[in-house]
């Protein structure tokens, strides 16, 4: 693995990780809209990055049925491979390294930053 | 389940990339759906987010990098259009006059296929027309008892409308008003069309005798500001009319014009017989076909239906049909009587066939001078391979270039067509605006022929400009050239092609031009067989009082001594023969069908017509006044009879026994030159009213007679109008389309000329400066300037004769098939076509014989002294 995962490959990759069979691109928007409580996500800035992916082998994507709720078009489902497995764990363990050690920064305590 | 507006959907397909493109389509039109389903304004408003969101990466990944290699292009292109002026200028020039044609021709088919689209019922309406078997000729005019027929025998069709159109005066509290647009229609006429009736009640406002629904500017006209609904009008002097209504004045996209609308059943009061008699053929009857119906057996009873009321005889000669509404206007021109204006379609696909030859001798002239600088550009095309551009790049930086012209010359032909718009509306009679925004084909339309016309002119260059080895270009300047075929004699490659194509072209307009000219020559001149010249006509109105009004005005102004004679008929030329009767000799069966025109004693004397035979009317013989005729000669020959003076001959539908010939009358163009001479048979039947007065005068100060006539007139006929016209006047303006025509095709020769030569002028320039050199050298040498001009332009001559073979047959038969419009025909002989090429050679020789000339008598000494 050359290169690091960004931050927005990571969450598009456990999004699709928590969707399993669902994940196509309406509910990652959805999912990534309700965790991360912002609404400035589009969809052509998920179509991107997951081309990207799917460029380095991290995703691999294959089409659903048509069906007519869409206008007949049908859906691309997206699943991790497992190199991007793989790539996921690597930035899960060096967040853990990071992170280890240091509290959090902000506290719940009026006022006292 | 919402689908996504259409806009919105192209411009996702565009940004998004290829692969996920359908996929994502169907993701936004599933958000959008159910964003749709709870709030629409929220949901638009999404998509709208999403799409700007999703534009701006784009354009910025496309076009920032794209930009500065195209900097660069835009900035070498600048430097060469602003270094070769003679270039880029008579580029320019050619591009702007074809694109300006084209895209008046374009707004203007455009205007012609609005009209009528604004009735609903467009794509189901139809109406009667009648071919006469034997001439092929259409009218549109039927029987009005048609009608209550047609509603029995053709149950599956709903509505019906019946109309016929009129002429007269209207008063008002003592204002009379000429109008020349009455329309007689029935109740449906507001259920089939969809004019809007501001004023009034559609189901009833044309119920009844004597209802009339007046247009906007009409109302206008007659009450001024107040409503006049329920007010009294009175037609003709002798029917009072009842506002019913008032009604929004007819679209201009309308092929029914009128100003007045005046219930049918007036017609009965009018004229009484009109609505009953089968021979009464002047009603038009409009309808609407269920969508589902076999037309041709429509059109087969409309025939069993005529033959059960009038017979064999008649239904053998004519066959019914029925038109569809939007061919009523686009496609009815050769209907000669019609209430619906029509278009002209035949000019219309000539037209556009010429303004794009002149779009495309622009092309010729872009590819021509682009390939004959090849060596001017060559240079940079090595550089640029030696520093790794490939051939993809360098042809993409040529078209790229090209465009620039083309973009240029559309701003400027924009600005060009602002400008004569107005005189081409006053011209065309229409109200065409240029509004680049809201007609939305116009712009695509712009925008494909930018791109069309780009690669039309640049493909070529751009390859042949590509084509250089580095090598070959960059190890010696001055020999930079292609290889060519063969250095000596005429070769025929590419850019000759080119020219050639346009010297045909030009040939060909030159031919055409000439022609129309000679044959509009023909119009003016030839001898109609009766003299036209100071013939005033003036309006009798039909009423009872008719004759003796005519006696009285008659006898008042004879005694003025410019008025040479006086006469009334029912027929003045130029019109259309109203009454036809079928004629046979005593004892034959065979039957011809004569044009039959009422005149009195006067008439044919008046209009100095020739009486070949016999004698003409007497008002001597008081027995002239019944059944006896004078026929014309093609009566006669049709007839084939011998000695015809004193025989019989029987007409159906026409006189009440046989009637006795005492003379044959030459053959005169009652209407335009466009029909041959019918048949046609003169008769004196007293009862007939003769509605036209004609007054002989010598050739004196018209207006002072005008003024003396209308004075008499005034006092002869107080409450009718003083309606006039010139007869030479009118028959000149028979021919207002051919001159229209003729005007047009002259234009398109002259831009056409102008044009091809500004490209043929620079063309000649390069090849000349190229060649200085081989001048100077040849005259060292010892060759006459003769020689050298010879050599320099003989190729052009030599392709002038070529071009000239291959127009003339094209050009002879589309001249063929114009003439054809017309009975009477100038010749086009060869005389024709041999002065058209001697004109193209004329010009050439000034064009490249002055570039030649030049260089042929510079000093050798000037040219050489750098080598």
């Amino acid at each position: 693995m050359k290169e690091l995962l960004t931050r927005t490959d990571e969450l598009l990759l456990l999004t699709i990780y928590r969707l399993k069979e669902d994940a196509y691109t309406v509910p990652i928007l959805e999912h990534l809209e309700e965790v991360s409580s912002r609404k400035n996500w589009t969809l052509a800035g998920i179509y991107i990055p997951l081309l990207k992916l799917e460029k380095n082998g991290i995703v691999e994507s294959y089409l659903g049925e048509p069906t007519s709720q869409r206008g007949g078009r049908s859906k691309r489902y997206y699943k991790i491979t497992n190199k991007g497995l793989r790539a996921l764990q690597e930035v899960k363990e060096l967040q853990k390294t990071m992170w280890d050690g240091i509290p959090d920064m902000i506290y719940s305590d009026e006022g006292d930053l | 389940m919402k689908n996504l507006p259409k806009s919105a959907e192209l411009i996702l397909r565009i940004v998004l990339p290829g692969k996920v493109s359908s996929t994502a389509v169907g993701d936004y039109e599933e958000l959008y759906s159910s964003l749709h389903s709870k709030n629409r304004t929220r949901a638009l408003l999404w998509l709208l987010g999403q799409i700007i969101k999703s534009v701006i990466p784009y354009t910025i990944s496309n076009f920032y990098w794209r930009f500065t290699m195209l900097r660069n292009d835009l900035k070498i292109a600048l430097r060469n259009i602003l270094k070769r002026k003679l270039f880029s200028i008579i580029n320019i020039t050619g591009l702007t006059a074809g694109i300006t044609c084209c895209l008046l021709i374009f707004l203007y088919i455009q205007d012609e296929l609005k009209f009528d689209r604004f009735n609903s019922n467009y794509d189901i309406l139809y109406r009667i027309v009648r071919e006469n078997i034997e001439s092929g000729d259409r009218d549109p005019r039927v029987p009005a008892v048609m009608l209550p027929n047609l509603k029995v025998d053709f149950p599956e069709i709903d509505s019906f409308s019946i109309m016929t159109p009129r002429a007269g005066t209207v008063s008002y509290r003592g204002n009379i008003f000429n109008e020349d647009n009455i329309l007689l229609a029935d109740d449906s006429f507001f259920k089939i069309f969809d004019f809007n009736l501001l004023n009034g009640d559609p189901e009833t406002a044309l119920t009844g005798p004597a209802r009339v629904v007046l247009t906007e500017s009409t109302a206008r006209k007659y009450f001024g500001d107040s409503d006049p609904t329920g007010e009294i009008i009175k037609y003709d002097n002798r029917i009072d009319l009842t506002v019913s209504g008032i009604l929004e004045d007819p679209p201009v996209h309308s092929h029914l014009d009128f100003d007045l609308l005046v219930s049918f059943a007036t017609l009965e009061n009018i004229n009484s017989t009109a609505l009953n008699r089968w021979t009464w053929q002047g009603a038009y009857i409009y309808f609407i076909l269920p969508e589902n119906i076999d037309t041709g057996s429509i059109e087969r009873r409309l025939d069993a239906l005529i033959l059960k009321h009038r017979g064999d005889e008649y239904a053998s000669r004519v066959r019914h049909h029925i038109q569809h509404f939007p061919d009523i206007y686009l496609n009815s021109s050769d209907m000669q009587v019609d209430i619906a204006r029509h278009g002209n379609g035949d000019y219309i696909f000539g037209f556009s066939a010429v303004a794009i030859m002149v779009l495309a001798i622009a092309c010729f002239n872009y590819m021509n001078l682009s390939t004959a600088k090849s060596s001017l550009r060559a240079g940079e095309v090595g550089l640029k391979k030696v520093f790794g551009a490939r051939r993809k790049n360098l042809v993409k930086q040529f078209i790229f270039e090209s465009f620039l012209f083309v973009a240029v010359s559309v701003i400027i032909s924009l600005g060009v067509i602002i400008l004569v718009l107005p005189s081409f509306n006053s011209f065309t009679g229409k109200m065409i605006i240029l509004d680049l925004f809201y007609n939305l084909h116009l712009s695509l339309g712009i925008a494909g022929g930018m791109v069309i016309v780009t690669l039309l002119a640049g493909c070529y260059p751009a390859f042949y400009l590509t084509k250089f080895k580095p090598v070959d270009v960059l190890r010696s300047r001055s020999s930079v050239t292609l290889k060519t075929k063969s250095a000596g004699g005429i070769r025929i490659g590419f850019r000759q092609v080119l020219v050639l194509l346009q010297f045909t072209i030009s040939i060909g307009l030159i031919t055409g031009t000439s022609l129309v000219s000679r044959q509009l020559d023909l119009f003016r001149n030839k001898q109609l067989g009766f003299d036209k010249e100071n013939m005033i006509v003036i309006e009798n109105p039909y009423n009872s009082g008719m004759e003796t009004r005519f006696h009285r005005f008659k006898s008042e102004i004879e005694q003025n001594a410019s008025i040479l004679g006086v006469s009334a008929a029912f027929n003045i030329p130029p019109h259309h023969i109203n009454n036809w009767c079928a004629l046979s000799t005593d004892g034959d069966d065979d039957r011809i069908t004569t044009g039959l025109v009422y005149v009195d004693q006067y008439f044919l004397d008046l209009l100095d017509v020739d009486i070949i035979e016999g004698r003409n009317f007497s008002e001597i013989v008081s027995s002239d006044t019944t059944n006896v005729v004078i026929l014309n000669r093609s009566a006669i020959d049709a007839l084939n009879i011998d000695s015809p003076i004193g025989k019989f001959i029987n007409g159906v539908w026409c006189f009440d026994g046989p009637s006795e010939i005492i003379g044959v009358a030459d053959d005169m163009n009652y209407f335009s030159l466009h029909s041959d001479v019918p048949p046609m048979v003169f008769c004196v039947q007293s009862y007939v009213n003769k509605n036209n007065i004609v007054i002989k005068t010598d050739q004196g100060d018209m207006s002072e007679i005008l003024g003396y006539l209308e004075t008499k007139w005034k006092e002869t006929a107080p409450e009718w109008p003083f309606k006039y016209y010139f007869i030479d006047q009118k028959f000149d303006s028979l021919y207002q389309s051919e001159i229209k025509m003729g005007k047009i095709v002259e234009l398109f020769t002259f831009l056409v000329i102008f044009i091809a030569y500004l490209g043929l002028f620079g063309l000649a320039s390069f090849i000349v400066d190229r060649k200085t050199k081989e001048v100077g050298v040849r005259k060292v040498l010892g060759a006459s300037v003769s020689k050298l001009v010879t050599l320099l332009s003989g190729e052009f001559i030599f392709l002038i004769v070529i071009s000239s073979l291959i127009a003339w047959p094209v050009t002879y038969y589309a001249i063929k098939l114009w003439l054809s419009n017309f009975a009477f025909q100038v010749d086009a002989d060869i005389s024709l076509f041999i002065m058209s090429s001697m004109i193209a050679l004329l010009i050439t020789i000034i064009t490249v014989g002055y570039r030649s000339l030049r260089a042929a008598l510079s000093n050798p000494a000037d040219v050489l002294k750098h080598e």
